[in-house]
């Protein structure tokens, strides 16, 4: 960690950089935020008038409320899914040849790569012929293809530095393949297992590009919600939502960073 | 308290990666309760060898035998076999005593029964009461001890160990190994010992394996291997060898214009093929003037250069042969007195049983 330096005044443009990219980032937070507890029945920045009204609009609509629950219930089953498998998964690439995991990696970090509207496409149609839209399976298959690359790629990380002969000490002792990872691999990369879980709820509650296309009717996502809701009406419930959303993310966050801090302690 | 100790019986036993031959059709057999050192150069496949035994890898041809029991194609843990890594692959998130007691519970013993396996194998490792120890607290020394203690607690018939000392400092290493030497004569475990310390090899084993190229080249005691190595390669290998090329004339073998007595009679070689004389530092002594003993012979030339060593004293000499050899004598007073100095012409004697003679 650098202490903090003197500022030097050769680094006059870095700063200045580095000011307008933090100032673009914080921007929509510093709106939305005030914007949510404002009075007025229109997006109005800055607001006139202070109250909670909009956070009591969510509260009392089962509209809002059947989207977060759906959203949440989503965004849990992702985790379900999808860090089982990118523990596999970046298990499976540190016990096959180094061309097999090299292919490996480029399939699951494809996700990451292809446009998120192409994969949306490509989902929404193979999900019509299955009869998968709008249900709550399809919906969290697709944000697991989108989040696996994320949970592989922490796992793998934490692997790296892991000395795969304590897993042959551990089988020469008379454990199982299995119970050697069980035992011995998997209490060592805890803390990376939990981080991808944390980051996948994340990504799951904040995605919206699959979400338009497949999470409507009954099982419509709290962002496809918030979509509609802004297209069909300027309704400021939306700020109030979004101030939650921005709230939970960072709780989680703050999370991560403790589970990583925890992970090199 | 170890099991009946088992013998090892390797036959045949060859592995390729891809095109590359790592084993090739290796037979080997160990005694019971035997201490077989396995030596050779980087790559020569003593680890691959070691990690068949223990079924980490698998065999392309040829069997394995602990004592009656067939285990080529065991799982690993079937095996019931001790192992020490050579960085000793403890478990850090578990204390010393959990690491010692692991392979307990897979055979079920757990409790109070547990703890006095454990307590046992660390006293045995003169680590006790070190139970309650996390592994980053540790020595080097310590985790040795403990990896050691790990390995042997369960009783195993046999122990497999892949260069266990080579991280220790030099004073550690010398003390382990007589520890671990008296440890397992004591419990009478049947041990394969990887080592690139040849020093180590030679002061701890019952009988050394020299691998080359995925092959056993010779196996023998540790005095067979030294002062009778089958191959040039042997020779070089163990000890600070010098090998000097001779002519061999109808079943002589010839060193400039003199016959060298050697131990064995008549050479086995064709006419005029070419061979070599392998001398070691230590076996060469400077003979008086006029001395001449029947067994020994004698190689003349002048002293090139003399290096003071501590516990002894290393003259280059400079053979009438155009050939330079180095010997060795121990730096005690009456060798100091009829040192000979550099420029001075010495005659040199090797006695018949140390002058080997060896095919290129
Ligand atoms: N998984 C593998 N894939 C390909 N080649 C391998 C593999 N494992 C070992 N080898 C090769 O087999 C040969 C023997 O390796 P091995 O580890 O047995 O040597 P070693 O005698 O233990 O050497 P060292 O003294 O350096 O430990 C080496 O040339 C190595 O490159
Ligand atoms: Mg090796």
């Amino acid at each position: 960690m650098a202490s903090a330096a003197p500022l030097n005044p050769n680094r006059f443009w870095l700063y200045c950089v580095a000011a307008a990219v933090i100032f673009f980032l914080i921007l929509p937070i510093a709106v939305v935020v005030p914007v949510s507890f404002s009075d007025s029945k229109y997006l109005q920045f800055p607001p006139e008038a202070y109250s909670t009204r909009w956070y009591e609009s969510y509260w009392n609509s089962s509209d809002w409320l059947r989207a977060t629950r759906v959203s949440l219930t989503v965004a849990f089953c992702t985790v379900l899914l999808t860090v089982p498998l990118g523990t596999a998964a970046a298990y499976a690439m540190t016990s096959v040849s180094p061309r097999a995991a090299r292919f490996l990696q480029i399939v699951l970090l494809l996700p990451m790569i292809v446009p998120g509207m192409l994969v949306a496409i490509g989902i929404f149609y193979i999900y019509i012929r299955f009869k998968l839209v709008n249900s709550l399976i399809g919906i969290v298959v697709a944000h697991t293809v989108l989040a696996l690359p994320f949970a592989v790629m922490t796992v793998q990380a934490a692997l790296q530095s892991f000395d795969f002969r304590q897993e042959q000490a551990a089988m020469s002792l008379g454990a199982t393949r299995f119970g050697a990872f069980f035992r011995v691999t998997l209490p060592q990369i805890k803390a990376a297992v939990i981080s991808s879980g944390l980051f996948v709820f994340i990504i799951s509650l904040d995605e919206v590009v699959i979400s338009l296309f497949i999470a409507g009717g009954e099982n419509t996502v709290l962002t496809r919600r918030m979509f509609v809701a802004l297209r069909d009406a300027v309704d400021p419930t939306v700020a109030a939502i979004s101030t939650l959303l921005i709230g939970t993310t960072l709780l989680l966050l703050v999370a991560l960073a403790v589970t990583r801090r925890g992970q090199r302690g | 308290m170890a099991n009946e100790s088992v013998p090892i019986s390797i036959s045949g036993l060859a592995k390729t990666y891809g095109s590359f031959a790592a084993l090739k059709d290796v037979s080997l057999a160990v005694g019971a309760g035997e201490f077989l050192s396995v030596l050779g150069p980087s790559g020569s496949g003593k680890t691959t060898m070691l990690m068949m035994l223990a079924g980490f890898v698998g065999a392309d041809r040829g069997s394995i035998r602990f004592g009656g029991r067939e285990v080529t194609s065991l799982a690993p843990h079937k095996r019931d076999i001790g192992m020490v890594f050579q960085n000793y692959a403890l478990f850090p998130h578990m204390t010393v005593g959990e690491n010692v007691g692991f392979s307990l519970r897979y055979r079920r013993i757990s409790g109070e029964t547990a703890s006095g396996r454990i307590a046992d194998a660390l006293k045995m490792v003169h680590l006790s009461g070190f139970e309650g120890r996390s592994i980053n607290q540790l020595s080097g020394g310590q985790r040795q001890r403990v990896a050691l203690a790990r390995a042997i607690v369960f009783n195993p018939a046999i122990l497999l160990m892949d260069e266990p000392l080579s991280a220790l400092d030099k004073k550690l290493r010398e003390e382990m190994q007589i520890e671990l030497r008296q440890l397992q004569q004591r419990l009478g475990i049947t041990t394969i010992y990887v080592t690139h310390d040849q020093r180590e090899a030679l002061s701890m084993s019952d009988r050394i394996a020299v691998m080359n190229h995925g092959a056993i080249e010779q196996i023998g005691t540790p005095s067979e291997i030294y002062d009778n190595p089958k191959s040039l390669f042997i020779a070089q290998f163990m000890g600070e060898s010098q090998c000097l090329r001779i002519r061999t004339v109808e079943g002589d073998a010839l060193l400039g214009d003199r016959t060298l007595r050697t131990r064995g009679g008549p050479l086995k070689f064709g006419p005029s093929e070419h061979a070599f004389l392998v001398v070691r530092p230590e076996k060469l002594v400077v003979l008086k003037p006029g001395e001449s003993p029947d067994e020994m012979n004698v190689l003349e030339g002048r002293i090139a250069s003399s290096l003071f060593q501590g516990e002894s004293i290393v003259l280059n000499t400079e053979l009438d042969t155009g050939d330079t050899v180095t010997l060795r004598i121990a730096s005690n007073q009456l060798a100091r007195c009829s040192l000979p100095r550099p420029g001075d012409r010495v005659r040199l004697g090797l006695h018949s049983h140390d002058t080997i003679i060896l095919p290129d």
